[in-house]
Formats: structure tokens, sequence, C-alpha cells
């Protein structure tokens, strides 16, 4: 009994199959002819039929022109700001700041530079030189050797925070590269630094 | 480098020399911290054979003389309107001189001279005379061309110094530092008086540290001309440059040994910024300290036989002192917080170096055995990077006061501070050449 149930079914299923293809077929071939039909049409269009079509032939063509254009200059925009963000990206990961005759690194250098291997770490392409730098107190060789420790102290810290030493490079200028020449406290600040530069490889 | 001319032949004709080597008196104590200037008096020279159109020399000679006898910093130089005789019209020669004459202005000593003149030729006759004991104490003839008149001056003047002080000045000497102007940097020599300025290096790049060898040939520095700060030498004679040390991280050069062929040299090529030994002939290094403080500027004892040297080691940089081999290291300074770039006197155990000392930097001298450091310059600003001439008479270092730089010299004591160079924007590490004969 269940044998035959079953049996029941499956032929009900492909007679109900064989129906639906060949209900689906029908229009295509009609759609077909009616092609046909209208290719062989003997009767051409009116002058004013023609100049409208061209018309709106030019119109659709100048819209496409028109949306490539917008289409291109959103691209631009995008790659722009994306370029500026990563620019003032790499700008806050540009230097960290110093104590006088000291090449200890603080909290907020500690920071910039956990930022500096996250963006080290997701562009593997990234090679960096760290740049030492001293205010102009004091004297011109020691503050050369003080500049090559607080490069190198910003180098060992991105090493312990995962990024190879091979991609880091240190070089100490002392106080030969000053950004700023006043002799005040602000300015000597902004002269005690390591400079991040960015290479692509 | 000033030319030797060719042309030029001097012939020294030792007149009279009254006072035997043996007996040789020092007039002047230079290395007494009290020496009192020496009261000399030169006359106007006296025209020989009266050649016209050549009256304007007599004042020169006395003039040029009397300045280059300044310089020196050991001389009161009489002024001429208060002399009570007319020496060049008495007579230049030691039975015309009116000894009481001089002796009643004060003066110690006397130089007469006498210049004559044909075509372009010249002929000049010093005499240094000891006025109180009324005698000739050297004289000398010089020829050549009317031209080489400043040469024959300066000659006299070495003459004069070796007679009063038992030693020649040091007019046949350079002093060595870097210039700096936008940004660049680079290395210039001037004669000791200032004279005859020359730039060494034209890289366009940081070039500093300049350090003038021994023998005189050769002039290391640091530059980051090929990127990096490497170390050079400069061989004078053939204006060829040769790199020496490159390790792509920081090298400094210090000392020269006494042979010229090996260096003191600071590099962080092991890590820290440490002292090494680099010989000169294979590049060799030997690693003397290795404390992981910064360690750098290190200087040779005169015999070889010890090193000073500053470190941070102890929290601040100080002067320390070692064995050569890097043994026994000791700390020198105590006083002030920041005390740098120590200069080894070339013929005791003094050092001088640049302290911090009431809020500026000043140049300090202080014994190897310790004691209380004595500040020698006194002028206002910032006065640093010492470096002793070859003879320890004097003191090159930089001034930076009232928004200007200067290279300057001092005598030892801190007196008669010139400045031998100024101009530019910024000038560090002077170095001293030694004797370079070319007076």
């Amino acid at each position: 009994m269940m044998r035959y149930g079953i049996l029941l079914a499956v032929l009900m299923a492909f007679v109900l199959a064989f129906t639906l293809t060949t209900g689906c077929s029908a229009p295509k071939k009609a759609t077909k002819e009616d092609v046909t039909k209208a290719g062989t049409k003997p009767a051409g269009p009116s002058e004013e039929e023609l100049a409208r079509q061209r018309a709106e032939q030019e119109a659709r063509d100048r819209a496409l022109r028109e949306q490539a254009l917008r289409d291109q200059e959103a691209r631009e925009r995008a790659e722009r700001d994306r370029a500026a963000a990563e620019a003032s990206r790499l700008k806050d990961l540009s230097r960290i700041y110093f104590d006088f005759d000291r090449a200890e690194l603080s909290a907020e250098a500690r920071e910039t530079l956990g930022k500096v291997a996250q963006l080290l770490k997701a562009s593997p392409g990234k090679s960096l030189t760290i740049e030492g730098n001293c205010d102009d107190r004091g004297t011109n060789e020691y503050n050369l050797a003080l500049g090559q420790r607080r490069a190198d102290s910003a180098a060992r810290y991105l090493q312990t925070l995962g990024i190879e030493r091979k991609r880091i490079k240190t070089i100490s200028y002392g106080e030969e590269r000053p950004l700023c020449s006043e002799a005040t406290e602000a300015c000597w600040h902004k002269n005690r630094n390591a400079t991040f530069v960015y290479t692509e490889k | 480098m000033k030319k030797y001319r060719i042309a030029l032949f001097f012939v020294c004709v030792l007149l009279l020399a009254a006072v035997p080597a043996a007996e040789a008196k020092v007039y002047i104590n230079i290395d007494s911290p009290s020496a009192q200037k020496f009261p000399i008096a030169v006359t106007a020279f006296k025209n020989m054979n009266n050649a016209a159109g050549q009256e304007s020399l007599s004042p020169w000679f006395a003039d040029t003389l009397g300045k280059t006898l300044e310089i020196t910093g050991f001389f009161n130089i009489l002024d001429r309107k208060a002399f009570l005789v007319d020496q060049a019209k008495l007579g230049i020669a030691t039975e015309n001189i009116q000894f009481p004459a001089w002796t009643a202005i004060g003066a110690e000593s006397l130089v007469t001279g006498g210049f004559s003149v044909s075509g372009r030729d010249l002929t000049l006759e010093c005499r240094l005379f000891d006025v109180v004991q009324g005698k000739l104490l050297v004289g000398k003839r010089y020829t050549g061309k009317i031209e080489e008149r400043k040469e024959m001056v300066v000659r006299f003047a070495q003459e004069i110094l070796i007679a009063l002080t038992g030693e020649k000045g040091l007019f046949d000497t350079k002093i060595a530092f870097a210039g700096k102007k936008g940004g660049v940097s680079e290395i210039y020599a001037v004669n000791f008086d200032g004279t005859d300025p020359v730039k060494l290096t034209n890289y366009g790049s940081i070039t500093l540290s300049p350090k003038w060898s021994p023998d005189g040939k050769q002039l290391s520095f640091l530059s980051y001309k090929d990127g990096n700060p490497d170390l050079h030498v400069l061989d004078l004679n053939r204006k060829t440059v040769k790199r020496i040390l490159s390790t792509g991280r920081l090298n400094l050069p210090a000392s020269w040994s006494a042979d010229s062929k090996r260096m003191l040299v600071t590099s962080s090529k092991d890590g820290s910024e440490d002292i090494y030994i680099l010989n000169l002939a294979d590049g060799r290094m030997t690693r003397l300290t290795t404390d992981p403080a910064i360690d750098v500027s290190p200087t040779w004892s005169p015999d070889g036989r010890q090193i000073a040297f500053v470190s941070d080691r102890g929290g601040t940089p100080q002067i320390y002192l070692m064995d050569a081999s890097g043994g026994n290291v000791r700390r020198l300074t105590f006083e002030g917080g920041y005390n740098t770039s120590p200069a080894w006197h070339p013929r005791s155990n003094r050092i001088a170096y640049e302290g911090r000392a009431g809020g500026t930097f000043q140049i300090m001298v202080l014994d190897t055995a310790g004691g209380t450091p004595v500040q020698v310059s006194t002028n206002g600003g910032r006065n640093e990077n010492p470096a002793w001439s070859p003879d320890g008479r004097y003191i090159a270092f930089v001034s930076r006061a009232g928004g200007k730089s200067r290279v300057c010299v001092m005598n030892s004591n801190g007196t008669n501070v010139r400045v031998i160079h100024e101009g530019l924007e910024a000038y560090v590490s002077p170095t001293w050449s030694p004797h370079l004969n070319f007076y």
C-alpha cells in the first residue's frame, strides 16, 4: 500500500514537471517571432522619429558620461580622503618627545609607539627610520650619542611589540636638525624627539 | 694651508748671543696664573738707506710687530708717544741705546729695527734688548721681497717669544672647527692670529668634530655626507678624503695617538655608545668601555697611559678617568650636573672641560688628582668645547652670547679673549693643530 503511494507521487510529480516546462517555453517562442516580425518591418520611421530617437540616445549617452564622471570624482575624493586620513594618522605617529638629557619613554611616547606598531603590522610593506634629536643645550658630541640612544630606545620598544628589528633603522642627528631655534622650554621640548620616517619597500 | 713661498729667502744672522743658552733666563713665566703683562717698547724702524717713498714702513714695522706681540696676550706694548728718546735717530746698535731712557718709562725690553729697500728687495734688521741689564738678547737680519715683510715680522716675533718665554709662539699653528649655516655644517681652519680662513670641506651635509692629527698632516671628522654618521680622514697635503669607519650607526672621532696611527673613537656599533681604539692601518677596533650608559668624547693623557671621557653612568654626564686599557674607571667631576668635552693639558695633569655653572656653561680646569675646579672663562654668555694649544698656554673655545656664536682663543688663565672667527650661525668643536712650521 505504502509502496503504491510513493510510485503514484513520483508519477504525479513527473507529469507536473513536464506540464510546467512546456508551459514556460511557449511564450519564448512567441517573443522570438515578434522580434523577427519587427526586424523585417518594411516601412521606416519618419525623420522626426529618427531625430527624436537620436536626441534620446544622446541624452542617455550624456547621462552615462556624467554618471561616469561623477563616479570618477567620487572615487578620487574617496582616495584623497583616505590619503589625508593616512597622512594625518602618520603625522600623529611621526614623533615622540623626551625630557632633558633623558632617553626613557614617557607613557605618551609608549602609547604613540603602540599605534606605530599597529600601523607597521597592518602594512607589512612599510619600513621605518627613527631619527633621534636633541635640543641645543649641552654638548654637541654628547647630544649625538643621546640622539642615538633616543632612537634606539624607541626601536627597542617597537621590537618588544613584535616589530622585526630589520624593518627599523635608527640614526642620530644630535642637535643638528632643530625644528625651531628659540631659547624657550616649548622649543627645546619640540627639539627633544625621535622622528619617524615611513618608507614603502 | 698657507703655501711656502719658495722665493722668500731669509738670511738669519745671530748678531750677538749675549746670553748663553745654559744661563737662559725666563723673563715671562707664562704658566704663573698671576703673571703680569711684560712691558715692552717697540721703536719706529730706521730707514737705513733713506729709501724714498718708504717712510711709512718705519711706523708700519713697529705697529705690526707690536700687534703681533700683543696677540700672544703676554705683553704690554708701551705707547710710542710716551718715549723719551728717538732711538731710530740715535742708532739701533747696542752702543747707541739709551737704556735709562727706556727703564724710566717702565720698559723691561726694547725692540729696535732698521730696514733698507732696493727696488722690491728688502733687508730687515731686528734687535731685542734687556734694558734693565743693558744688553742685547737677540738680533736677526732678514732679506726678501718687500711683499714678504709681514712674514719677517712674525718670524722675529717668534724669536722674541723664544728669548723671553723659552718657547716659540703659535703663529705657525691653525685652529680648525665646524661652522654651521642654513642647516649645513662644514670644517674650516684659521691661523692662530685669526688670519687666512679656509673652508676645508664642502659637502652640503652635516660635518662635525674635526680633530687634528699630532703629525699635523691629517684631520679626522664626522660627516653624514654618505647618509650615515661615518668617520673620515682628510689628508691636508694631498687634499684626499678617506672613509675610515662606517657602521650604519653613530661613530665619532676623538683623540689621536701621539704617533698618529691610532684613534680613540665613540661607536654605537655594538649597541650602546662605547669607547674603542681604532687602528688606522687595518681598521681593527678594541673596545674599552662596556657600560650600558653613554660613553663619549675620550682623550688620551699626554703620556698615553690614561684616558679622560664623558659618561652618564652616574645619571648625569660627568668626566671620568680610566687606564689606557679601559680598567680602573673613576669619576673626576662631582660639582654641577653637566660636565662634558674634556681636553687634557698637553704637558700636565690638568683637564679643561665645559661645565654647567650658574645656569650657563663655562670652561673649567681641574687637576686629575681632583680638587676644586677653576672656572677660567669669565666673559658673558655660554662658553664651551675647550681645546688646548700645543704648548698648553692657550685655550680655543666656542662662545655663545647675545644670539651670536664665535670661535675664540684665550690665555689659559682666562685673560686676553680674542675672536678668531665669527659670522656663521653657530660654531662647534675647535681643534688646535701642532706647529706646522709655515713661519
